[in-house]
């Protein structure tokens, strides 16, 4: 054993000098400029944020498109992470590895990230080629869709480098059974104040039992609603600087926390399944964009389900998130590339997306206001896609990973009741503001 | 890469006995303190297996009776719905063949090579085979962290990342077992060899018709655990896997509770009890040479 | 000795020589190569990696030893180290007591099926994956879904909220990385047991050595070397501690549970800070060299050897 010991202290001696000797470990840098290739074949790859629910919906939409263009081979890659931080920092990485990725479909959290780092082309000339149908497209959008497109996703030098997709803004789908039971009405024009929200919840509660809300600390689904709805943010208009300590945001993450102190909230930490408890008739409102409707389908609960706006103390608020396409520099089918982005801005994609089962309201109002996306869906579904007119594009600044840790976990120490709002909220105002260089 | 300190040699084949002799010993009088110890020990085994009953529990449940206060331990009204709903959000045979192949490549060829380097170190007295084991011998104190980041770069230079190869070429060296092994080889007497010499055997005849036959207990106990290990392993698969196909179970199993849309509780819980039931069935099945091989490596998986 | 040392002497020794030579070294280059491309040369490279910034889009830049001021002036580090050493050493007393424990009791155990319902029980936990595991406790300690909360509601005990207080998190993970890995621990104790000659217990007690004087005079002292090594195996693998905090905590909240490795993987993995993470990397190779370094100097001071 003693022997041992010298042996290894003489190693480590012995590979510190074989290390100084070792070299060629050289690490090179990204692909080259790619090229146009034909705009009906050719293999593409199409990165996307999904798990495996989605991905179902997403192969059936590409299925549809190979019969438009058979010699297109799609090879769609999702990737299941948990935010779009992570979605990003992955995509970036495997694209700076050299992997052959033509169109990364990103939503508003991560396009700073890849419009700052100059890995995609200029959609101009492509645009141009096809002004028709690019056209149709934006006059179909609400103005906010494309106006938040260009002011929070052009490239460095303010070119077009993204064509928004659908959105996510953020609404409460109510369990009616549970409302009806406690005999709380539902709001009738889906309007209803904190102070309406909390006289409902105490009532279920005395009745039911059941829970009102969920309290969790997620950025995109408890911050930003909650600030939202009065008047509040994380950051300012164009993200430049933090405002996450503001009288109207400290109001925000004191009445979440108070939703938790008069039980009407179940204790945060841990894993608390929101479908299950709602389901269960245990939890009155479901949070979400239009991804709940899954759930809400699976459960075979379309029918007891209706979906409202936020509550408000402010105003109307919601965040909103929306997917966008892009081609990356070096893709080498640019054309073909171009030809599929062309189809996913088609009213028949669009349909046909929202009807299997696509977890995001239809950038075409003509679609979301149709059929394919309110069938099958909660009574109240358009809100979703109304909630438009009053969103706010979620703050997402290019260390968006680190500063979506800081505001979920100031928010979540606040909500636990582990820390004053005031306090909690001006660290975290101190560590985003040197996250943006102040 | 496991840092490991190197083990003190322990008796694996004495804890089997010490285990197996619990209840044999009819000499010792049933005392008072016996019996506490006995009630103690039950009791806390019940503790231990509880939060895998009430896993077990829930997966069968049907969902709207889940989760119920106060707790269920039947799981009433049954159902096996949950086990197939499973496949809705995860390719789960996808990824369990995925950890199964993985698992079979590390542990098959980290142990062919280490056997023959071991084979090296122990009979052949070439110059500088000290020094290079010492060498490799340093190595485990380097932490598997410390490399992942080089071997993670390396791995996208050359296009492996999203893999199963990204994790199962750094898996093929694995230093203690060259130790180990050739330690083990040594306790084989030299004899043996030089008879077979005689015979005319050469060096891959003594190796796999000799040594390896006669190292059976020990090749066995490192496969187990380096099996288990690559099984189990979460570290790598987080860093170099990410599209749902290409996980490992432990990488997919987390993935079904992330996120938007993310698995039903009981959905997630029938996920993880379609991974230990199987695990708890091989481990009743060979319950000697697993406690067998951790108690004669020192090896933590 | 060797049977080459015998063979010298004979006639067409030198070939012989260097047939063995060469006969080694085919036998150990499949291992020497990878352990040159899987450990040597990312070592050599991690070392490397630590002077440069580095986020894998952008080329890289040296920069000398900023990675290394910042990591002595990190804010963040001092806490990352405390919560680093105070989860390896409660995770060493824990798992000593508790598997020594054990031990003692399966090994003085009279119903053979209860020994073997403990043996399931304690190991077989240590089997299943820390990604199984930290899911299922996830839930288990959730204050509405799990058991834990859910029994202390009903009998109107007031549970700090284990995974949402920073004063109770690091606990939790400590408690059930115990639960995880005690198995181990217990195995590696019970082996130990069989260490100690029954003939000195026996003449111990014919002496009228109490039970406790047993203990604490005759099986410690015998089984220091397994004491030692279980010490040491236990804190290399909680000094690494990560898939539990990625899964259950993500190092929160406020902090109160990131550990050294979470912080590298935070660094490197999502914030795509190569260079730092791998200068944070060195400094986990040099705490955990230097813990090898005592275990082997303090071997022989406390370390009773036969």
């Amino acid at each position: 054993m003693h022997k041992r010991m010298k042996g290894l202290a003489k190693a480590a001696a012995v590979t510190a000098a074989a290390a100084l000797l070792m070299t060629g470990c050289t690490a090179g840098g990204g692909g080259g400029g790619g090229s146009e290739g034909s705009p009906d074949s050719g293999d593409l790859s199409f990165v996307y944020m999904g798990d495996a629910d989605q991905q179902k919906a997403f192969n059936a939409l590409f299925a549809e498109f190979n019969k438009e263009y058979p010699d297109i081979k799609l090879k769609a890659v999702g990737i299941p992470s948990g935010n779009w931080a992570t979605f990003s920092t992955t995509v970036a990485t495997r694209l700076a590895g050299g992997q052959k990725i033509d169109i990364i479909q990103v939503a508003t959290e991560g396009q700073r990230l890849f419009a700052s780092k100059g890995i995609l082309t200029d959609l101009a000339p492509y645009i141009e080629q096809d002004q028709d149908v690019v056209d149709d497209y934006w006059a179909d959008l609400s103005p906010n869709l494309v106006k938040f497109n260009e002011e929070y996703a052009s490239g460095p030098d303010g070119e077009t480098v993204f064509i928004p997709g659908g959105f996510n803004t953020m609404a409460m789908y109510l369990n009616k059974s549970v409302f009806e039971k406690a005999g709380v009405p539902i709001p009738e024009d889906g309007n209803w104040t904190w102070d309406e929200f909390v006289a409902a919840g105490k009532q279920i509660k005395e009745k039911t039992g059941a829970y009102l809300t969920g309290a969790g600390s997620g950025y995109f689904v408890d911050v930003m609603p909650w600030l939202t709805t009065n008047g509040a943010s994380t950051f300012n208009e164009d993200w430049s600087e933090p405002t996450y300590n503001t009288p109207e945001a400290v109001e925000s993450a004191e009445f979440a926390r108070s939703l938790v102190e008069m039980g009407l909230a179940p204790k945060p930490g841990g894993q608390f399944d929101g479908n299950t408890a709602f389901k269960q008739g245990k939890l009155a409102t479901l949070n979400g964009g239009r991804w709940p409707v899954l759930g809400v389908r699976d459960m075979d609960m379309v029918d007891q389900t209706v979906v409202v706006n936020w509550p408000t103390n402010a105003q109307n608020g919601s965040p909103v998130g929306w997917d966008a396409w892009n081609i990356t520099k070096n893709s080498e089918n640019k054309q073909a590339a171009w030809t599929f982005i062309k189809f996913l801005m088609s009213k028949e994609a669009g349909e046909y997306f929202a009807t299997i089962g696509g977890t995001i309201v239809p950038a075409r109002e003509s679609v979301a206001n149709s059929e394919a996306f309110t069938g099958n869906a909660p009574e109240g579904t358009v809100r979703l896609s109304e909630a438009m007119g009053f969103a706010t594009p979620i703050p997402s600044i290019d260390q968006g990973a680190e500063a979506q840790k800081v505001i979920e976990e100031a928010w979540g120490t606040i909500v636990a009741g582990q820390g004053e709002a005031q306090p909690t909220l001006d660290a975290a105002q101190d560590e985003l503001g040197s996250l943006v260089g102040e | 890469m496991t840092t490991i300190p190197l083990a003190p040699p322990v008796p694996g084949d004495d804890v089997l006995v010490a285990l197996e002799k619990a209840g044999r010993r009819k000499s010792r009088r049933r005392t008072p303190g016996g019996v506490v110890v006995d009630v103690v020990l039950v009791v806390f085994g019940i503790l231990m297996i509880s939060p895998l009953v009430w896993l077990i529990v829930q997966s069968l449940t049907v969902p709207e009776f889940a989760f119920a206060s106060p707790p269920s331990w039947l799981p009433i009204p049954f159902t096996l719905q949950n086990f197939a709903d499973v496949l809705d959000y995860m390719p789960f045979f996808q990824q369990f063949g995925n950890s199964l192949l993985l698992a079979a490549i590390s542990t098959a060829g980290a142990l062919l090579f280490s056997i023959l380097a071991a084979y090296a170190f122990a009979r052949i007295d070439f110059r500088g085979s000290r020094l290079l084991l010492v060498i490799m011998l340093s190595a485990l104190m380097v932490p598997a962290q410390l490399v992942i980041i080089p071997i993670f770069i390396m791995m996208r230079q050359v296009g492996l990342v999203d893999t199963l190869a990204s994790l199962w070429l750094p898996a093929l060296i694995n230093v203690f077992q060259i130790f180990f092994l050739s330690q083990y080889f040594k306790t084989i007497p030299r004899e043996l060899d030089e008879a077979a010499r005689i015979d005319g055997a050469g060096h891959l005849w003594i190796l796999f018709r000799m040594l390896v036959p006669l190292s059976a207990p020990a090749i066995a106990a490192l496969a187990i655990l380096g099996f288990e290990a690559s099984w189990n392993g979460y570290f790598g698969p987080l860093i170099f896997l990410s599209s749902p196909e290409n996980m490992t179970l432990p990488l997919g199993l987390v993935t079904l509770q992330n996120g938007f849309g993310a698995a039903p509780a009981v959905v997630v819980f029938a996920a993880i009890t379609m991974v230990v039931l199987p695990l708890l069935v091989v481990f009743l099945a060979f319950q000697r040479q697993i406690v067998e091989s951790v108690a004669s490596t020192g090896l933590k998986g | 000795m060797s049977s080459d040392t015998i063979t010298a002497r004979r006639p067409g020794a030198l070939l012989q020589r260097r047939r063995a030579e060469a006969a080694g070294w085919l036998f150990v280059s499949p291992a020497v190569l990878l352990f040159i491309v899987f450990v040597a040369a990312p070592f050599v490279f991690a070392i490397a990696l630590a002077f440069l910034e580095w986020d894998l889009l952008t080329p890289p830049q040296f920069v000398g030893l900023a990675n290394f001021e910042q990591l002595f002036t990190d804010p963040e580090l001092p806490q990352v180290l405390w919560n680093t050493f105070v989860f390896a050493i409660a995770s060493i007393v824990t798992h000593l007591v508790f598997g020594l424990l054990l031990a003692l009791g399966v090994n003085n155990l009279i119903s053979r099926s209860i020994g073997y319902f403990a043996r399931v029980a304690i190991f077989f936990p240590f089997l299943i994956s820390w990604a199984a595991v930290s899911l299922l406790w996830k839930y288990v300690l959730d204050p509405t879904f799990g058991y834990v909360g859910q029994y202390a509601a009903m009998f109107g005990i007031e549970l700090p909220n284990f995974l949402a207080d920073p004063a109770w998190a690091l606990p939790a993970i400590i408690f059930i990385d115990l639960w995880h890995t005690l198995g181990f621990t217990f195995i590696i104790m019970l082996a130990g047991l069989q260490t100690v000659p029954s003939e000195l217990v026996e003449a111990a007690r014919t002496d009228g050595a109490t039970g406790w004087q047993i203990f604490w005079n005759v099986t410690l002292p015998l089984m220091s070397p397994t004491l030692f090594f279980a010490t040491i195996i236990t804190f290399i693998g909680a000094f690494q501690i990560f898939d539990p905090i990625q899964i259950i905590t993500k190092g929160g909240p406020q902090g109160s549970t990131t550990t050294i490795i979470m912080y590298l993987y935070e660094k490197g993995f999502q914030a795509f800070d190569m260079g730092y993470a791998a200068a944070v990397a060195l400094l986990v190779f040099v705490i955990i060299m230097g813990v090898t370094l005592l275990q082997f100097i303090g071997r022989r001071k406390w370390v009773h050897e036969s």
